[in-house]
């Protein structure tokens, strides 16, 4: 047994209160002359003996009942392990919060930093028996210097160097890690110790609660963190408004929780230069949006949108980049309309760029943003492929279906690359019938031109089509039989199942068809790669064109990586995301292949913090405790390890023994009232 | 205005007087002055004075002759005339000196032997005293003359309790020495053994003496209201015993008061009037005993 508090323990010095006035009430019995003992003698001795016994049960309950209440003051604990500061051989991990919310000041230092010397502090109650694991707690986990070793100075060395990331927190990554080192554990004792702000958006990565299995695995949660104010700027995306062909900038300004949100000025630069001011004046958590214009340039567009700083200055800036020229779409096959309708007659900001049946490979998708497959037959696993990277590295592809295409060689080979739709074959010929649009999605942004129109589509006549099985994709227009006319297989990829061939419809000729192909490929070209943002902590696939030579990574910080001579056939390059925030590029010693910014998840922006309720309902088979930065690490671990708290069992026998001096005191009392008159004198 | 005399049964009141013969007579006196309204007035052929019927007189004092002329009911009343006999005998033992209020029994039995000695002279009876502890004492023959009081009270006023007690002996001796039939009246705790003791006062019997036992105890040997934990010393024997009161005391009140019963109702099964006081008893109740025994005496 231990003690939580061991100075109360000079209370149980009060114990010797009753035994003190025991003592003194035994030595003033008084010596009292009586007439006769003859009737006292015999039963004197019995009851004497009976008295005394008594009174020493009550001396001993008082002195239990005073050691009781002194020792559940002290908080004593229960625990298997040894005494005090000792512990069993145990293996522990802690997670150390370094999503980028830690990097908040309160008081001076980082949360961070502060959560860093408590993890140092916690590092004092581990010997050289245990395995110590130090994880982060920001997605994708890492973890801090050696894993599961017993040099504490080593990871007291690697705490004190450690900075906080940029990333999110996602904790059910690093419990699970956790859980696993555990299980795998052989030491008697289990312990997970998480350091954090217990902010909210980092527990909701739990698809299931955490099942501990048989493991008795301790769990201490030190709560760093004070529920605060925050405003970040939450996005920024990108349009061409139709019929223009300057780009437009829309940034999302959010506020979450209380707070001066008054007169906060947001500035947006173009490659440093200062290009607009705004007042960002958005109330409790509300959203703000303003729109500016940006210039028409070549080549790619990036900056950087800022607002004065709060606590949290990290999310208070957010950098973008843009190609800023006109989106290449890429058009294979029969497609005369579609060229046709790309045309710089066309309009609508687009320069087609026309690749031969037979010749789709990874250059000369280099410099597309969309791709139209229209009415193409089949594909070389090689297309295939290059198709594939084209779509992963944030191109769109828009695929009409008509009378020459291979069926079986579109199940089996494209479209399982790009989603769960299969072709079921082609809709009989109907000689002089004719389907229409019957129902279409008029809320949908490629219907956007015809939305007060009541059918646009009702006298287009449609003579054939595919039939599809959507899958999991989304039907967004389909013909009077039911039957899909357009789907949404991803949200880079749209099918349509008839072609724009005068064979099978003559929607090409209508005056529809134009607004509905352009409508169709600013949707997918914006919803593509027009603006290359991507968040710290992802995988990503950086897309650029075909490279001559070395090709290196330049960021903030300068080159920070460099790819070997891809020979010109590099058309996406993998990057683990870096660290820190900004603007990157992808160049050789003669161009720019790219450009892209990294920024922080805005998830992390919300400091809303966790119900622990519900943290423990996730952890609901391990022993958690919740303390909060301000209580003694070394109690905490006490507490944690020590187990059962045992002052309220000492407070209920304390009750118990309050009773029985209740019961003991009471029949004395009864004894000693006043006494009365005796009936057989009286009666005399 | 007339001094009311009755106050002088209280033995608080009394215990604060000087002078045996003044105890005894005021003791007398309130009594007297209490009965005047009551039913004990005379036992003597002698007539006195006439005084009004009063409820609860027995009509055979009733003066018929008066009644005739007067249509007025009248009682007789008369001087006494006696030839009795009567033997105070005081216990003198180590216990009758105990007290817990001031007054010792041994002192309020000497009062109560005084009062009666006072009384019984008064009215024309011989009175003797016999003084005893584990062995006869003292002994004063009974005389009827009054001068015989002082004898008595001097003797009564130099009583100091001493020694232990042997009542049943003492007894036995007493018997053999009182050989004239008399009024045996006895003062004592009874604290001995009790089947002598009862063996004793049926010897008394046995010689055809009319006896009286005043059974004088103090208020704590009966309630023993002891509020802290005490040693007892017993006075006689100087024994000592650590007692708690609350733990003994219903049984200790059992006991006496089965030891009081026994009395009780063994010796008057043998004739004997026994009379329990407490030496918190005012005198009157005694004295009723006593006059209610002398009444049946004749």
């Amino acid at each position: 047994m231990n003690f939580l508090n061991p100075l109360y323990l000079v209370a149980a010095l009060t114990a010797l209160v009753p035994l003190i006035i025991h003592l003194l009430h035994r030595q003033r019995a008084r010596i009292e002359v009586f007439p006769s003992l003859e009737f006292l003698r015999r039963m004197m001795r019995k009851k004497t003996r009976r008295f005394h016994l008594k009174q020493i049960l009550l001396l001993i309950a008082r002195i239990l009942l005073l050691l009781l209440i002194a020792l559940a003051l002290a908080g004593p604990t229960l625990t298997g392990g040894r005494v005090v500061r000792g512990h069993l051989p145990t293996t522990a991990v802690v997670i150390l919060d370094d999503s980028f919310s830690m990097q908040r000041t309160e008081g001076g230092s980082s949360l961070f930093d502060e959560a860093a010397e408590k993890t140092i502090d916690l590092l004092d109650y581990f010997d050289r028996t245990d395995d110590v694991h130090v994880l982060t707690g920001s997605y994708p986990s890492t973890s801090f210097g050696a894993s599961g070793t017993s040099d504490l100075e080593g990871l007291r060395a690697a705490l004190r160097e450690a900075d906080c990331s940029n990333r999110t927190t996602d904790m059910a990554v690093p419990l699970r890690q956790a859980l696993a080192i555990l299980q795998a554990s052989s030491k008697p004792n289990r312990e997970i110790h998480i350091i954090s702000d217990m902010q909210q958006a980092g527990w909701e990565g739990f698809e299931e609660d955490l099942d501990a299995g048989d493991s008795d695995i301790k769990v201490l949660v030190i709560d760093m963190g004070r529920e605060s104010a925050n405003a970040c700027v939450e996005d920024i995306g990108f349009r061409i408004p139709a019929g223009t062909d300057n780009l437009e900038m829309e940034v999302t300004f959010k506020r979450f929780h209380s707070g001066n949100a008054q007169g906060r000025v947001a500035e947006v630069f173009v490659k440093d230069a200062l290009l607009d001011r705004a007042v960002f004046s958005a109330g409790e958590s509300s959203v703000e949006k303003e729109r500016f214009s940006l210039p028409a340039t070549e080549g790619f567009l990036w900056g950087e949108v800022t607002m004065a700083e709060d606590r949290l200055p990290i999310d208070d800036r957010r950098y973008y980049a843009v190609p800023s020229r006109r989106r290449v779409v890429g058009v294979v096959g029969d497609a005369y309309y579609v060229k046709t309708a790309l045309s710089p007659e066309g309009g609508g900001g687009f320069r087609p760029l026309d690749i031969e049946e037979g010749s789709l490979n990874r250059e000369s998708l280099a410099r597309a943003d969309v791709l139209v497959l229209s009415n193409v037959p089949r594909f070389s696993p090689l297309e295939v492929e290059a198709i594939s990277e084209f779509v992963l590295a944030g191109g769109s592809v828009l695929i009409f279906l008509g009378s020459r295409v291979d069926v079986g060689a579109y199940n089996r080979n494209l479209l399982p690359h790009l989603g769960d739709m299969r072709i079921e074959g082609a809709s009989p010929a109907g000689g002089t019938a004719f389907y229409t649009i019957e129902r279409f999605e008029r809320g949908h942004r490629i219907f956007d031109k015809f939305k007060s129109d009541a059918n646009p589509f009702a006298d287009t006549r449609f003579y054939q089509f595919m039939k599809v099985r959507a899958g999991d994709g989304h039907t967004i227009a389909s013909f009077s039989d039911g039957s899909p006319a357009i789907v949404e297989v991803s949200d880079r990829v749209m099918v349509v199942t008839t072609p724009p061939d005068v064979a099978w419809n003559d929607f090409a000729l209508t005056s529809q068809f134009l607004p509905v192909l352009h409508e169709t490929l600013l949707y997918l070209s914006s919803r593509a790669r027009l603006s290359r943002s991507y968040h710290l902590g992802e995988e990503i696939l950086i897309p650029s064109t075909p490279a001559e030579g070395e090709v290196v990574l330049e960021g903030p910080n300068g080159v920070i990586r460099h790819f070997p001579d891809a020979g010109g056939r590099i058309v996406g390059f993998p990057i683990r995301s870096p660290e820190e925030a900004g603007i990157y590029f992808l160049k050789t010693d003669r161009e720019t292949l790219s450009v892209f910014a990294l920024n922080v998840d805005t998830s992390e922006s919300d400091l809303t913090k966790a119900d622990i309720n519900q943290v423990k309902s996730k952890l609901r088979d391990f022993d958690l405790r919740q303390v909060s930065e301000t209580d003694d690490v070394g109690e905490s671990v006490s507490m944690l390890r020590q187990g059962r708290d045992l002052a309220r069992m000492f407070l209920w026998a304390a009750l118990a023994l309050l009773l029985l001096e209740t019961v003991l005191a009471s029949s004395f009392w009864r004894r000693f009232r006043a006494p009365g008159e005796d009936d057989a004198f009286a009666d005399s | 205005m007339t001094e009311d005399y009755r106050k002088y049964l209280d033995p608080a009141v009394i215990s604060r007087l000087k002078g045996m013969d003044i105890k005894a007579r005021l003791v007398v006196e309130g009594f007297v002055s209490g009965l005047h309204r009551g039913p004990y007035k005379g036992f003597s052929v002698e007539f006195a004075e006439h005084r009004q019927y009063m409820p609860g007189d027995p009509i055979r004092y009733l003066d018929w002759k008066v009644y005739g002329k007067t249509d007025r009911f009248y009682i007789k009343e008369y001087e006494e005339e006696t030839n009795l006999r009567a033997y105070l005998i005081m216990d003198g033992s180590g216990s009758m000196g105990y007290s817990s209020n001031g007054m010792t029994k041994l002192e309020y039995g000497s009062y109560l032997a005084a009062s009666l000695a006072y009384l019984m002279l008064k009215q024309q009876d011989s009175v003797g005293l016999l003084i005893f502890d584990t062995k006869l004492r003292k002994y004063i023959p009974p005389r009827s003359v009054k001068k015989h009081l002082h004898v008595i009270l001097k003797e009564l006023s130099d009583l100091g309790a001493r020694k232990e007690t042997d009542l049943g002996e003492s007894l036995h001796e007493l018997a053999q020495r009182v050989r004239r039939r008399g009024l045996i009246i006895l003062i004592s705790d009874l604290l001995d053994d009790e089947e002598k003791v009862i063996r004793g006062l049926k010897l008394f019997r046995h010689r055809k003496h009319e006896v009286i036992v005043f059974h004088v105890l103090d208020p704590y040997e009966v309630l023993f209201p002891f509020e802290h934990e005490v040693i007892l010393k017993d006075m006689e024997t100087g024994e000592e015993i650590p007692a708690v009161p609350w733990e003994v005391r219903k049984e200790y009140r059992e006991k006496v008061s089965a030891w009081i019963n026994r009395y009780r109702t063994v010796l008057r099964q043998s004739g004997i009037d026994y009379v329990p006081v407490r030496t918190s008893t005012t005198f009157d109740v005694a004295l009723f005993s006593y006059l209610e025994k002398r009444q049946r005496l004749g």
